[in-house]
């Protein structure tokens, strides 16, 4: 089974302790309205072009004879400034697993591969090929836990560091801003406390969406009886996300005022006794 | 920090006032025709000094600021030009890029040399030696005396703490840290007045470390008081650094190496290594430019506190790896105690302090100028690749014969105060210009990224695939890509690259470096010493790249290659891990005269402490795989384009070049560009 990749991130550093390779599968259930990784939503190869930096200068658009080239609409080999490019490249077990292991010097023992996305339990018959492949080597998953429950539960004690997304705990809101209902990843996430598996919850701090004080609360309180083994991280929105927008050619109109000030008082976590880091 | 108005005084660049011409009266009698290059250098010094005025700033204690400027040279033009006819004549002719022991003078004093000196002119002499005598004991009388013009001042203004320092150094030894630090600034500064240049700080931790400790262990300073002394040297460094000689500002090698083994092999980190990487994170000054000699047995929390630097972005430290470094200066024939005492020049090529009279730059290969020639000579008719590769190595062998036949009759303008501080030259009366017990000549390679690819390209496209043939890629280098874009688009991003881990690649680096290094084996320089070869690249990365047409791997004209040891300029690798398994497969050890492998982070990747530490593990990473040398950059290309937009606001950014850090909005634009296109990683 092969797997779409459309990154493979050397030294990613919120991707696990150590030295870490993040690959990125290509392919999200959720849209959320901020997604800092628009060139991983869909799950085929996409072709994009950088309409910002385009020089019009019509070359991409001439006839040209490689195969693949026809379906997409553009030449893909010839741009000066590659603002033409496909995204999105098969990768059988082997060939991920024979890159990664290459770097296993640089891994140790603390150090491994990350599976990120999109969505990588979505792959989740290519990442069941892959690990077999990498011996010892420490691994880690960054899921938005939108997958089916049984995926969800065979996958995720699979992988040692794991770090999984809460957004927004009101139902409404969710399916607002990510196009999607909840309750699937509350009932996953549940489940991973039952699991009694340490795990880390990230949560994206969206200037008015999922910053606000009840969210906060909402969310400290469903982990609270975990709170021997959740670590939650606040992460900061990304003011440069319109610019990965431009360089693949789409617009980004975030329905949010993205220069409002983030609430970042972290104090419902503590009054829930649950760990918690503001970056 | 220790006195923050004596800061910004330097900052504002204050103590320029102080500054006068050498008087246009006087520079008949440095040049007066009676006299030997020998004795116009020792006149030129008295002459420089005795100018000189004492200026003690409010607060200072580190003291000596250069007043002189415009000395002029020790020749007229009709003479340098006769002395260049007949010889070699290395950069400005002066000695340069070398390293004092500052450690032998600062404890013994000047007054012990001068004793020795003395004695040698009862004795027999030729006519050279005698001059030269008379010059080295000349140089120090004319520092006495502009030292107790400084005591003067010094009682005068009621600075009596300064005339105390006085009272012993520089004609006894240092008996304390404050006089250790004052004299190691005068002698220092000596050697600038006398003329010579890339002036290096050597392993500043290890021959002051007995200084400090013993104060610290006698009670006679706290750790604070120290540092801030510690900090005031480093500031006083830099006083006088604009009137330096360089390719640019900020190219003026007072570099200082830290940490690494003693001569004897123990550990030589000590408490002084990491009050000085904590000095310069804490001044944000481009000199001194430190260095940090690491091994497979350094700690982690060393690599972390040297990432806290590189933060500052400052360029430093510079890190060498001794595992790798001291076998193969061995292998070159340096003493083992000499190896292991290694210390760096102005950049990054490795030398000894006292005993070495190398000139580690004194020539560059352009690799892919090697390859250009070759494909311009055989590509078209090759039948295969290894035709064109046998081109190759006669290319390289013949160029390196060139440089090589034209180093003779080497000649550098005598230097008779810096030969009392180096070893041997007073027992033996002999000026160091004309050599010591280490005389090697250095040559640098230049490009061998943009060779190695152009290399792969060719074996891939001409060779091996066949989809061009050899004439036809000679026609498109030509013609600069114009009207084949297809081909340049191949060429350059669909065709295997150094600093991607891709064995197609690398292995033609391999051969090239192996191939420059076969080249010098065996061979003598006029000196007696034997030449080494290092992937540096000093300004040649703009240089040699202007040289040449577009190249094989897809490089348009004109386009420069990457600084030192680095992937190509344009090419964006897969990420530091792949471009440390390319590069550490090269022959490093072989090719060991210095050259940095090079990496730019974007500087948010130092915002939090996993940042810091993911950082630490590359370096330690890099190390343990058998690098050599690395050059690690904190940058922000958003931030260097605003500066060259509105400079006015960015007069204090720092950046490193190639072997040096510079305020960015002094450096000619093309340098500032070069920054702009380099690859950074970033974390996200
Ligand atoms: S879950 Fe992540 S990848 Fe998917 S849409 Fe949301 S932000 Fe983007
Ligand atoms: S080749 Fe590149 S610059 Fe030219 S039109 Fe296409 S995308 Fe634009």
């Amino acid at each position: 089974m092969n797997g779409i990749v459309f990154d493979i991130k050397e030294f990613g550093l919120h991707d696990g302790p150590g030295l870490r390779l993040t690959v990125f599968l290509k392919g999200c259930p959720l849209r959320c309205v901020w997604c800092h990784n628009p060139e991983g939503l869909t799950f085929g190869k996409q072709l994009v072009r950088n309409v910002d930096a385009c020089r019009r200068c019509g070359l991409c658009q001439r006839p040209c004879d490689h195969a693949e080239c026809a379906a997409l609409g553009a030449c893909v080999h010839i741009c000066p400034d590659r603002l033409v490019r496909v995204v999105g490249e098969e990768y059988t077990p082997e060939r991920l697993a024979e890159r990664a292991l290459s770097y296993r010097e640089f891994f140790g023992d603390r150090g491994g591969v990350t599976f990120s996305g999109g969505e990588p339990l979505m792959q989740a018959d290519f990442i069941d090929s892959v690990i077999p492949l990498l011996g010892d080597v420490r691994l880690g998953v960054e899921t938005c836990a939108f997958v089916p429950a049984e995926v969800f539960d065979r996958m995720i004690p699979k992988f040692h560091d794991r770090f999984v997304d809460m957004k927004v705990m009101d139902a409404n809101e969710h399916r607002r801003l990510t196009g999607q209902d909840n309750a699937l990843i509350l009932r996953n996430i549940a489940s991973l406390k039952a699991m009694r598996l340490p795990f880390t919850v990230r949560v994206p701090l969206i200037p008015g969406c999922t910053d606000t004080p009840d969210n906060f609360e909402r969310i400290a309180a469903f982990l609270a009886d975990a709170a021997d083994r959740v670590t939650v991280e606040l992460l900061p929105y990304n003011r440069m996300t319109g610019a990965k927008y431009r360089a693949i050619g789409s617009a980004y109109n975030p329905p949010f005022d993205e220069s409002k000030p983030l609430n970042k008082d972290a104090s419902a976590f503590e009054k829930h006794g649950v760990p918690c880091h503001v970056y | 920090m220790y006195n923050k108005a004596l800061y910004d005084h330097y900052i504002a660049r204050g103590h320029h006032v102080h500054r006068q011409p050498f008087p246009a009266a006087l520079i008949a009698s440095v040049r007066d025709e009676k006299l030997s290059p020998t004795e116009r250098m020792m006149t030129r010094l008295r002459l420089v000094f005795d100018n000189e005025k004492p200026v003690i700033l409010d607060g200072q204690r580190i003291v000596f600021l250069r007043t002189v400027t415009d000395v002029p040279d020790i020749f007229t033009e009709d003479e340098w030009a006769a002395i260049r006819d007949k010889h070699y004549i290395h950069e400005l002719g002066y000695v340069s890029n070398i390293c004092a022991n500052y450690g032998r003078i600062i404890t013994s004093g000047l007054e012990a040399e001068r004793e020795k000196l003395a004695a040698k002119l009862g004795g027999d002499l030729t006519d050279k030696q005698r001059q030269f005598v008379t010059a080295a004991l000349s140089g120090i009388d004319a520092l006495y005396g502009l030292v107790d013009r400084y005591r003067a001042e010094a009682l005068r203004i009621g600075r009596e703490d300064v005339a105390a320092v006085f009272d012993r150094i520089p004609r006894q030894g240092a008996t304390s840290f404050r006089e250790a630090l004052q004299f190691v600034r005068i002698l220092n500064y000596t050697l600038w007045a006398e003329g010579e240049y890339h002036n290096t700080l050597g392993r500043f931790d290890q021959y002051m470390m007995p200084f400090l400790k013993a104060d610290l262990d006698a009670g006679k300073l706290t750790a604070e008081e120290a540092q801030s002394l510690l900090e005031e040297f480093f500031l006083s460094v830099n006083w006088d650094s604009d009137m330096y000689p360089g390719v640019q500002l900020g190219d003026n090698g007072q570099s200082m190496m830290l940490g690494g083994v003693t001569p004897s092999g123990e550990d030589a980190y000590n408490e002084l290594t990491r009050m000085c990487l904590q000095a310069s994170c804490s001044l944000l000054l481009i000199d001194p430019k430190i260095n940090l000699r690491v091994g497979k047995d350094t700690p982690m929390e060393r690599y972390i506190e040297g990432t806290h630097l590189t933060k500052a972005g400052l360029g430093f430290p510079q890190y060498s790896n001794d595992d790798v470094v001291i076998p193969n200066l061995i292998r070159l024939g340096y003493a083992p105690e000499d190896a292991r005492n290694y210390s760096v020049a102005a950049c990054w090529e490795f030398i000894v302090a006292g005993c070495a009279m190398d000139v580690n730059n004194i020539g560059a290969l352009s690799f892919p100028m090697v390859v250009e020639k070759a494909v311009e000579a055989v590509l078209p008719t090759a039948p295969d690749f290894d035709t064109l590769m046998a081109e190759i190595k006669k290319n390289i062998e013949e160029g390196v014969e060139k440089i090589c036949a034209d180093f003779h009759d080497l000649y550098f303008i005598p230097a008779p105060f810096y030969s009392v501080l180096m070893d041997d030259c007073v027992e033996q009366a002999k000026d160091i210009s004309e050599g010591a017990r280490y005389n090697n000549f250095g040559i640098h390679g230049t490009g061998v990224a943009t060779a190695a690819d152009s290399l792969a390209a060719i074996k891939m496209h001409v060779f091996d695939e066949k989809t061009v043939t050899g004439a036809d890629l000679l026609k498109a280098l030509h013609n600069n890509f114009d009207g084949n874009e297809a081909l340049l688009y191949k060429l350059r991003n669909e065709t295997p690259k150094m600093g991607n881990n891709d064995d197609r690649a690398d292995s033609m680096a391999v051969t090239l470096l192996n191939w420059f290094a076969d080249s010098v084996e065996g061979r003598r320089n006029e000196r007696g010493g034997i030449y080494r070869v290092g992937p540096g690249s000093a300004m040649f990365y703009l240089q040699h790249a202007d040289e040449l047409t577009a190249s094989a791997d897809g490089r348009r004209k004109k386009e420069a290659f990457g600084t030192n040891f680095s992937p190509s300029l344009y090419v964006r690798n897969n990420g530091p891990f792949s471009v440390i398994q390319s590069f550490t497969k090269c022959p490093v050890g072989r090719t060991i005269n210095g050259g940095p492998l090079t990496m730019e982070f974007h500087s948010t990747v130092f915002d939090t402490e996993e940042g810091i530490e993911g950082v630490a593990a590359l370096v330690k990473a890099y190390i343990d795989k058998g690098g050599h040398q690395l050059q690690l950059n904190s940058i922000n290309r958003e931030r260097l384009l605003d500066a060259q937009a509105h400079p006015e606001n960015y007069g204090s950014l720092i950046v490193r070049i190639w072997g040096w850090s510079a305020y960015f909005v002094e450096l000619e634009k093309k340098y500032q560009d070069h920054l702009i296109a380099r690859q950074e990683f970033t974390n996200y």
